[in-house]
């Protein structure tokens, strides 16, 4: 059964019109870790916005449905976002000490979100907390408990933020970008620190990233994403070796260990940047293989097994 | 911390001292014969003569400058021609009344002033903001003297909700035995209910308006910085975890708007010095505000150069205290960095 | 980031956004500024003497005959009003641009030269800033004998401070721009440079700062005059008629304060108004 669920999920800017995202559709399973991967400026940050109800004022859910848990996300024709499903998804975001409080100490933080969330006591969410604490790694919470978010690295801000996230027992975890910013050997710590966390069943990660590696070793399923529109979705180990969609292809040329080969396409794909206002496919302008049709028309998902290829032209063999 | 806060009184005593300089030499610089201008207008020669002498104006300057450091730093400033009192003598009986109106002046502005910046953030773009931008706008380009005379003929003359602005008690009342200075106070511990409310009622009007015309630039800065914070990534993060909504304006916004917030206390500590000389001449306040003006009008220059002295010394304090209630608010300012 | 940078440029296309009311606000600034000037200029012309004195036509309402009503002598309050405009708007300008012109030179020169000099002027700064609001002011008239130009000089040095910072920050960086060696080396001396090129390039900022302070200029300056020191009636100025109109409001005649008081209001809200829009536009 999915844990999250999207189906056709426009994302627009009320005022002009522009849609962000176009007939994203996402399935998560219990136990899995999905990649969304996509450039900046392709739409990523704002699903999980979306997903979260934390969308920016002047940007709104304008077609699909989304379910977490059985739960459905959107309500009503205006699809406003229900607060209480919160209770099933929660929110890592990149650039952690700017999630934090930056005037209370990282105990009282942690501490309020246990007794308004889980209703606990004073002492039983001190201990939780520190229990939280020391799950994510930290080996002192008593110090760190007693810190404000300026007196941490970032790397402990991050575990601090993945604690909070924790505390709050949702099924669902969206980690949009969660170790930008962060030293390299920081990254592999938080990276492996997730993936530990999922060993504890029950869970999903959506992992919303730029980064190819970090998709190559943590996720079992990739979506990619350009121009708000999702290009091609499948197991992560067949698209790094079986790419269809040129979008797909172009970007896993630009990996460091790709051998050129002649079936590159990387230098007949023009520059371009995206036109969210297009009726067809947003990779059209760019694309080598690009029809009148594909300006025209979106692409249709063509579906094979667990591989599906937005595409008019290219499918799964 | 502590040396911090040397180095912020170490800097603030030197703006004292460079103060109290520059009112030495316009005092004495400025064109106008100080000896004249004190003697005022039916001064005779021999009265400006004796003036001249009493105050040590035919002294070099440098002397009469050693004199006047000598005199400040006793607390000796100068001594008033018209009640014959040395002025810091004057100065402290006219406190009281002073601050009795400044202080409730002052809980009504921060009151204003934080209540009208928080709403008009926490509903930003919508009527609520626009009515406080309205008042801000309206409030700060409004003559003060202007606003309180037509407070007074509406709600004194016309509907009778205040009484006259003819000082502290109305006419014919006598005041209780001085404690504290405080009327309200000494009526409470003198234990008399209607005289208390009756000083009360008399300060109201005054007070109100000194607070309203002070919270200006406070609701400002405050709505600023509320809508600052409340769109902060903390804060969102904060929204995402589904924490109150009463908790995120409280602990997200103004928690985290706080410093900026305090530093505009300044702000209102020097409207409300200003403020106070016009109200006090308005409502007829036996204050140090209407002191100056009686003094100004009658060219008694010690007394204006004691007021502009204490009011410039305490000025100063201030903002130093404000500094200092800033740096502590705010746990990303590591002092042992900074000093 | 993309999505901001769509939703700003959504904005425009949305009526009585935040966008447009920076620019609603300056354009009704100065149409407030110029019917103020207007009327001022050509008031006087069409109006009775503002200081001619009718002993049988004294506190009369607002009415045909007087728009504003008449103060105690019988004066008419819409001439003395509307001849006010002139007086207070040329001293708040002036005392605004004299302000900006001598803070500004004085901040150029703290930047430029630095070091003692700097530390002088920082500290004769502060000093300033120890005076909240027309305390100086109040000072400064009352050591020179009630005047109103030596009001005008209170008022004036009172209003320096922001100039002298603002022009201080950026000769600091002007400093350091490389034109400055340039230009030394061309042979210019310290005062070339200071007017040369320091103070062209950081009188931009100020500009701004003059039109709101013109607005609290006037306020100050009508405030003294209201405590009696400055402006000496007969002369019409907001702040005396309004002093004047003192004693008629415990009376229940309320229209010898109200009328200039409104228009120094809407004085002041024009300068603001501006000021807030031509900071708006500047930084958009």
């Amino acid at each position: 059964m999915s844990l999250l669920a999207v189906d056709d999920l426009d994302l627009r800017i009320a005022r002009s019109g522009q849609t962000l995202l176009r007939d994203v559709t996402v399935s998560i399973e219990r136990g899995s870790i999905v990649g969304l991967v996509g450039e900046s400026g392709s739409g990523k940050s704002m699903f999980s916005l979306a997903l979260m109800g934390l969308l920016p004022d002047g940007v709104e859910v304008s077609a699909g449905t989304a379910e977490v848990a059985g739960r459905p996300i959107f309500r009503g024709a205006s699809r406003s976002y229900d607060t209480a499903v919160r209770d099933r998804i929660a929110l890592v975001s990149q650039n952690p000490r700017a999630a934090l409080n930056p005037t209370m100490r990282i105990g009282k933080q942690m501490v309020r979100v246990l007794r308004q969330r889980r209703r606990m006591g004073k002492i039983q969410a001190r201990d939780e907390a520190r229990e939280l604490l020391r799950k994510v790694g930290i080996s002192d919470p008593l110090r760190v408990e007693r810190a404000y978010p300026h007196q941490l690295s970032g790397g402990m801000c991050q575990r601090v933020v993945i604690a909070m996230a924790l505390s709050v027992q949702a099924p669902v975890l969206i980690a949009d970008e969660p170790t930008t910013g962060l030293d390299v050997t920081i990254q592999a710590q938080i990276l492996l620190l997730l993936k530990e966390l999922m060993a504890d069943g029950d869970r999903a990660v959506l992992m919303v990233t730029h980064d190819l590696a970090v998709v190559s070793s943590m996720c079992d399923q990739v979506i990619i994403l350009y121009g708000g529109q999702v290009m091609e979705v499948g197991p992560t180990q067949d698209i790094f070796h079986d790419p269809v969609h040129p979008y797909t292809r172009f970007l896993l040329e630009s990996l460091e260990d790709h051998v050129p080969s002649a079936d590159d396409i990387g230098d007949r794909v023009t520059e371009s940047s995206v036109d969210f206002s297009l009726a067809g496919c947003r990779f059209a302008k760019r694309c080598p293989f690009s029809t009148d049709l594909c300006h025209r028309e979106p692409p249709l998902a063509r579906r094979s097994g667990t591989r599906t290829v937005n595409c008019h032209h290219r499918g799964v063999s | 911390m502590t040396r911090y806060l040397l180095r912020r009184l170490l800097s603030s005593a030197i703006t004292i001292a460079v103060m109290a300089v520059l009112v030495f030499f316009a005092s004495r610089v400025l064109p106008g014969d100080p000896a004249v201008i004190r003697a005022g207008n039916d001064a005779t020669p021999e009265l400006i003569a004796r003036i001249r002498a009493e105050h040590g104006l035919d002294l070099p300057l440098y002397e009469q400058f050693f004199h006047y450091v000598g005199g400040l730093l006793h607390g000796d400033l100068g001594t008033s021609v018209r009640t014959g009192n040395p002025v810091s003598a004057d100065l402290l009986t006219f406190l009281p009344a002073t601050l009795e109106l400044s202080l409730l002046a002052f809980v009504v502005a921060v009151l204003i002033g934080v209540t009208v910046g928080t709403v008009a953030a926490a509903r930003a773009g919508q009527w609520p903001d626009a009515v406080a931008r309205g008042f801000t706008a309206v409030g700060g380009s409004m003559p003060s003297f202007w606003l309180a005379l037509m407070a007074i003929f509406v709600l004194v003359y016309s509907l009778g909700l205040f009484p006259s602005p003819v000082g502290r008690l109305p006419l014919g009342t006598s005041a209780p035995p001085r404690h504290t200075g405080f009327l309200t106070i000494d009526a409470l511990i003198a234990g008399d209910g209607a005289l208390a409310t009756s000083a009360l009622a008399q300060l109201a009007l005054p007070a109100l308006l000194l607070g309203m015309l002070s919270s200006i630039a406070l609701a400002r800065i405050t709505r600023t910085a509320m809508i600052d914070a409340l769109s902060a990534s903390h804060t969102r993060a904060a929204r995402g975890l589904n924490l109150g909504r009463r908790h995120i304006l409280l602990q997200e916004g103004f928690r985290n708007a706080l410093p900026t917030i305090i530093t505009s206390m300044g702000f209102v500590a020097g409207h409300l010095i200003a403020g106070n000389i016009i109200v006090e001449q308005i409502f007829s306040w036996p204050g140090i505000g209407r002191y100056l003006s009686t003094a100004i009008s009658q060219s008694d220059l010690d007394v204006v150069q004691g007021f502009v002295i204490v009011v410039g010394v305490s000025y100063v304090l201030i903002n130093l205290v404000v500094d200092l209630l800033y740096v502590v608010s705010d746990p990303r300012i590591d002092l042992r960095r900074a000093g | 980031m993309t999505t901001a940078r769509m939703l700003a440029s959504a904005r425009p296309r949305r009526l009585a956004r935040l966008c447009g009311r920076g620019d609603l606000g300056l354009r009704l600034g100065l149409l407030l500024l110029a019917v103020l000037v207007l009327i001022g200029l050509v008031g006087p012309l069409l109006l009775p003497d503002p200081n001619a004195t009718a002993a049988g036509q004294s506190l009369l309402p607002p009415g045909p005959d007087h728009l504003f009503g008449t103060d105690r002598y019988g004066r008419d309050l819409l001439a003395r009003t509307v001849a006010a405009i002139r007086l207070d708007l040329v001293l708040g300008i002036g005392v605004a641009v004299a302000a900006m012109l001598l803070g500004s030179l004085l901040g150029a020169v703290a930047g430029y030269l630095g070091g003692i000099v700097d530390e002088v002027v920082m500290r004769f700064t502060d000093a300033l800033l120890a005076f909240p609001g027309f305390v100086l002011a109040l000072m400064v008239v009352a050591f020179t004998g009630n005047s109103l130009v030596f009001m005008a000089v209170g008022v004036t040095i009172g209003s320096m401070p922001h100039f002298i910072r603002l022009s201080r920050a950026r000769a600091l960086s002007e400093r350091e721009l490389d034109y400055i060696p340039a230009s030394k080396l061309a042979g210019s001396g310290s005062g070339g440079i200071i007017f040369g090129h320091i103070m062209p390039n950081t009188i931009g900022a100020p500009l701004i700062q003059t039109t709101v302070t013109a607005g609290w200029a006037i306020l100050d300056i009508a405030a003294l005059s209201f405590l009696g020191v400055g402006v000496q009636p007969p002369t019409a100025e907001w702040g005396t008629m309004i002093s004047e109109g003192y004693s008629e409001i415990l009376t229940g005649k309320w229209w010898p304060a109200f009328f200039p008081g409104l228009f120094m209001l809407i004085a002041v809200l024009a300068f603001q108004l501006i000021g807030d829009g031509l900071s708006k536009w500047k930084n958009s």
